[in-house]
């Protein structure tokens, strides 16, 4: 079986979609980094296109916040390629995470961001490959997604997760 | 403030750094990954503002500590340091490690000269003043900049480095900021991240394609590099006997045989990009790749002419269907020869040949049982005194849950589903809008239903060979149970149907023209059972390609007629079908003409070569894709152009210059195999991926190769090497050796995609086609150019589109066809295109002048000059006076029209009520409207 996986250029576009922002033509340049052309200018990176997707949206956020998001987008950019690719590492990488959420609500603490979005993108065919004992490693995360796919717009055209409510409610219940 | 961190990581310089130019204290606390101190990813420094606010990530901790003040730069400060996060330091960390690969000091290399770029003429790497950036980069790079070896190995040539690195690192807070960290340039350095080394995306581009099960890439095994030797030193002898090329082809034993048909294009319009993409493009560009594998190819297409469109169009145009398809068929042939699609034969659906074959397949499907006949009641429109094809008749889509208005009678363009003319809600003839009427009118039918079973098994039997979308679709199909379609209609244009009682009416242009693919291939070789029933000895296999609203009639209705007849025909074996391109960012249309169509294409004085290229890059295959111009240039200006044109010309113009000609005598060492081991790996991926249609991929791992010869290029340095040593100038010469052998080995890569710079390519090394194949069973780098072969005379293969160019003809090209054409009329001639041709023209004269005195020679030129110097006069006249009246002819039509529109609302308004604070609004904007009117008629 095909492994579906979701690289970084399928998730820019769907937080193109997400953000109901036109991205145009979103493609690897020769060096395999994600790049785009936004108002006519070439943008590169994986964390620098989401960012100007967001501020074209012009939605505000604090200096914290916005800085915030970008260490959780950069840490996506660094890592998800090998985790996609590589599902030893996906075990490792997805445990970093889970500790994250053990005590947020959100990535970046209390608000939902993009990289909230763009992470969820990653994770669900990762999640979606695991068994119910496999995904038992990591019920922060699978709170979190849960939580994550309940947000309007960030379905789109895929069912969200079956990630069993009852159990994860008690195991882990929600930080506020 | 704390700044937990391991022992001399250079992410914690950073912090340092930017914490003393912030004049901000903090306390440094040791850690490590096994520490409990995260609550997070484990990453190392870790800055804590407060328990709340803690930064694992060192760039967004030096922004934190020492925030750009000019917010406009936040963007590009922020792409420089997810640059530096994934490429400069990952990169610079695996070549600082122990025995890293080649291409790693490549990449450090290259990302060192974009920084040393950055830097030219500024103080900075964003400029004047000093940021986030260049504290994250400086730290990063310490390692190189203090240590003396290292600094020889990378910065010799980079100055602006050396000078903005002892410039910061000259500034006193910073060197208390080294002193407070206390590390040292030589390391070992401190791990960043507990998960380790990110990746460097494309170090050596993936293997497999992104579906196929990915694995994590290493140098090559022992294995490999064993087998690239045995390719380079074997291989050509163990290459397949070369197919001898027959006038006429038909299958030959013993051989693959390939026969190839794309979907054949309708002739009521030309051709756009997407048409051409998806089905006769990628079609040849597949060809082309069989008869490099000397696979025994045949690739057929044709116009597709019977139909009620055809004979609308003709009565529209007042001439017989017959010329119409005349005209349309010399349209698609130009277009498609202008592209250089290789068909082996090209023929048309109006033909002898096809009706014979049709109505022999419809008797025996009789014979068989599987067609009945039913009187139904037809659309007839009373007012034209016709029956209504189906296309003819719009209305409310039937189907529950879409309840579309703009349905036709064939088909929902909504939901996609098929519709029966007479169930659409709320008919109207599309010619005239008057209702039609129910008439009974007696038809064949072919039972689909009957056909189901054995369509199913085959479908489940061949479907994993089919591109994704072909899957879907026709598995889509299947899932409502099939219905008996109508084989016959009341026209003219069309196969005569070969039954008493029916021969008045015609075959439903949905049965005969897919067997037009048998009648045209009958055409090409007068036995297409050779190809259509072959004996069982012969191994051939269908190919065919097609866009996505194709694939019905390939996976349903075509194969459940063949099954019907059961007669051994054969049936597709591989679908590839494509998903939609869309023209920037809408759709392209053929009814409305939008796009760019395969004329305008010529018209760009863009080569086919580009267009084929650039549309190969795009090609639809997994999701839609879209067509833009900024993309069509930067293909052009940086993969053929700077990596595989660069990679060429250099290879070759060495070759020439240093050896005269003659290709050096290679004499590979371990890390010539290595190389080799890597190009064997993007051949082979090029094999898998086109063998499965998947020609965008395949594409993706030619540029692989020609990337890998610049980077080997670039780290052997052939032209210090022949200035060296006995032993240097052998390495130089295996360097350039190599290099030749592998453009000669793009070179036949990439005939499919781009045949004519391939043909001057070959021109260039001096070979034939021939000697150019691919062993697709043992795909591998061999040693194409013979010992002591002599190339010709290198020379440029691709020039450059500059931005003012596309956006010149992205304007060109934006709106509809119409608009466009009304453009053309009112067109201003462009004074600055006759200004250039004039200065043009003036040297040519000069020139001429200069050499000979025979007037009879310069005077032709000399009119010409004159007579565009006319010209431009008369365009400056015109330039001067036209805009303005135009635009003010244009603003008064559509305020004419707006208030037209708004006294019907007025009108409408009172009429339904008498409450003044209603209507008077609109009344309001009625008078505005006037009043503009009234304004812009006195200025005029």
């Amino acid at each position: 079986m095909p492994k579906m996986s979701t690289n970084n250029v399928d998730v820019i576009k769907m937080i193109g979609k997400y953000l109901d922002v036109s991205v145009g033509a979103v493609c690897y340049n020769t060096d395999k980094v994600p790049t785009a052309v936004l108002e006519n200018k070439n943008v590169e990176g994986f964390v620098t296109i989401i960012l100007s997707m967001v501020s074209k949206c012009g939605t505000a956020s604090s200096e914290e916040q916005r800085l915030l998001t970008y260490q959780w987008l950069e840490y996506i950019s660094m890592f998800s390629n090998q985790a996609v690719a590589n599902s030893t590492f996906a075990f490792k990488f997805l445990q970093e995470i889970n500790r994250a959420l053990q005590c947020n609500t959100y990535l970046t603490g209390q608000f939902l961001t993009i990289a909230d979005v763009a992470l969820y993108y990653i994770v669900y065919p990762l999640l979606e490959h695991m068994s119910v004992a496999e995904r038992d490693a990591f019920v922060h995360l699978c709170r979190w997604s849960k939580h994550i796919q309940a947000q309007p717009r960030v379905c789109n055209n895929r069912p969200p997760l079956p990630l069993n409510a009852v159990s994860l409610s008690v195991l882990a219940p929600a930080v506020h | 403030m704390k700044i937990y961190t391991n022992k001399n990581n250079t992410g914690t310089l950073k912090l340092l750094i930017a914490a003393n130019l912030a004049a901000k204290k903090v306390e440094i606390v040791e850690a490590e990954f096994e520490d409990d101190v995260f609550a997070g990813p484990r990453q190392l420094p870790l800055l804590e503002v407060d328990p709340e606010l803690r930064f694992f990530s060192s760039n967004a901790a030096v922004q934190y500590l020492f925030p750009i003040l000019d917010m406009s730069e936040n963007g590009q400060c922020q792409q420089l340091q997810e640059w530096e996060a994934t490429r400069l330091q990952p990169s610079l960390s695996a070549a600082l490690g122990k025995s890293p690969a080649s291409d790693v000091k490549q990449v450090l290399k290259s990302s060192l000269e974009h920084v040393n770029g950055l830097l030219e003429g500024h103080q900075y790497v964003l400029g004047d003043k000093i940021s986030a950036a260049d504290i994250s980069i400086w730290s990063t790079l310490y390692p190189l900049t203090h240590n003396d070896d290292l600094r020889e190995q990378y910065l010799k040539e980079l100055g602006n480095i050396r000078r903005w690195s002892d410039a910061i690192g000259g500034a006193k807070s910073v060197q208390e900021a080294v002193r407070q960290w206390g590390g040292s340039p030589t390391g070992p350095f401190g791990q960043i991240s507990a998960l380790g080394l990110p990746q460097v995306a494309n170090l050596v581009s993936p293997a497999g394609s992104p579906d196929d099960e990915a694995e994590v890439q290493e140098g090559p095994t022992p294995e490999e590099i064993e087998a690239a030797k045995e390719g380079w030193l074997n291989g050509l002898s163990k290459l397949q006997p070369p197919l001898k090329q027959e006038k006429i082809v038909l299958p030959v034993k013993g051989r693959k045989n390939v026969l190839i048909t794309s979907a054949l294009p309708y002739v009521n319009n030309v051709p756009h990009l997407g048409n051409i993409i998806g089905c006769v493009l990628s079609a040849d560009i597949f060809a082309r790749y069989c008869r490099l594998c000397d696979y025994n190819t045949l690739y057929i297409c044709g116009t597709d002419e019977y139909g009620t469109a055809t004979e609308t169009k003709a009565l529209e145009e007042g001439v017989t269907p017959k010329q119409i398809c005349d005209k349309y068929f010399e349209i698609h042939n130009n277009v498609y020869r202008w592209f250089n699609i290789g068909f082996d034969y090209f023929g048309r659906t109006s033909t002898e040949e096809q009706a014979e074959i049709t109505q022999r397949l419809f008797l025996k499907l009789n014979e068989n049982g599987f067609v009945s006949s039913q009187t139904v009641d037809q659309l007839f429109c009373e007012k034209c005194d016709r029956f209504l094809a189906d296309r003819f008749v719009e209305g409310t889509c039937p189907h529950p849950g879409c309840g579309y208005e703009g349905a036709r009678g064939d088909q929902c363009d909504k939901c996609g589903r098929l519709v029966n003319a007479p169930e659409l809600l709320q008919p109207r003839c599309k010619v005239c809008a008057h209702p039609p009427v129910l008439k009974p009118s007696e038809q064949l039918f072919i039972e689909l239903g009957q056909l189901e079973p054995s369509l199913r098994s085959w479908m489940s039997r061949w479907e994993h060979l089919w591109s994704g979308p072909a899957r879907a679709v026709g598995r889509a199909w299947l899932r409502e149970p099939l219905r008996a379609r109508a084989l016959t209609r009341d026209l003219r244009w069309g196969v005569p149907v070969p039954l008493d009682g029916y021969r008045h009416k015609v075959f439903y242009v949905w049965f005969d023209a897919p067997i037009g693919y048998m009648s045209i291939t009958q055409c090409a070789t007068k036995q297409y059972e050779a190809w259509w029933k072959p004996d069982k000895e012969y191994d051939v296999s269908l190919y065919q390609f097609m866009a996505k609203d194709n694939v019905p009639f390939h996976v349903v209705m075509f194969p459940a007629t063949v099954l019907g007849v059961n007669e051994g025909h054969l049936l597709v074996k591989h679908l590839f079908a494509t998903e939609y391109l869309n023209y920037e960012e809408g759709k392209f249309s053929k009814s409305r003409g939008v796009g760019v169509f395969g004329n305008d294409a010529q018209d760009t004085g863009i080569p086919s070569d580009v267009w084929r290229f650039y549309l190969a890059s795009i090609r639809p295959e997994t999701s839609d894709s879209s067509f833009s111009w900024t993309e069509l240039g930067t293909r052009n200006n940086s993969e053929l152009l700077n990596n595989l044109g660069n990679f060429c010309h250099r290879s070759l113009s060495f070759c020439s210059n240093a050896f005269k000609g003659l290709v050096p005598e290679p004499n590979p060492r371990r890390s010539d195999y290595e190389l080799m081991a890597l190009v064997n790996r993007e051949i082979a991926a090029y094999v898998q991926n086109m063998e499965k249609g998947r020609l965008r991929e395949a594409l993706r791992h030619v540029l692989s190769i020609s990337r890998l010869g610049n980077q080997h290029m670039q780290s052997e340095q052939p032209w210090v090497l022949l200035k060296g040593s006995e032993d240097d100038k052998q390495r130089g010469a295996t360097a350039i050796g190599l290099c030749c052998q592998l453009v000669a080995l793009l070179c036949a890569l990439l005939a499919p995609y781009v045949p004519d710079t391939t043909r001057k390519l070959r021109g260039q090394l001096n070979v034939d086609a021939e000697k150019l194949r691919l062993n697709p069973e043992n795909p591998r780098l061999l040693r194409y150019l013979p010992p002591g072969h002599v190339i010709g005379k290198p020379e440029p293969l691709f020039v450059k589109i500059e931005q003012e160019r596309l956006e010149e003809l992205r304007a060109r090209y934006a709106g509809t066809q119409s608009q466009r054409a009304d453009k053309k009329n009112s067109k201003t001639i462009d004074t600055a295109e006759l200004e250039k041709a004039i200065g043009e023209q003036g040297d040519a004269v000069r020139k001429l002048k200069s050499t000979t005195k025979d007037k009879s020679v310069w005077q032709p030129e000399v009119e010409k000059l004159l007579e565009l110097k006319k010209r431009l006069t008369e365009a400056q006249k015109q330039a001067e006076t036209r805009p303005a009246a135009n635009q003010a002819a244009g603003d008064v039509a559509s305020l004419e029209k707006a208030i037209a529109e708004q006294g019907d609302k007025v009108r409408k308004l009172k009429a339904s009520t008498k409450d003044k604070a209603v209507w008077q609004p609109e009344v309001n904007v009625l008078l505005d409207l006037k009043k503009r009117l009234q304004a812009l008629q006195v200025k005029k």
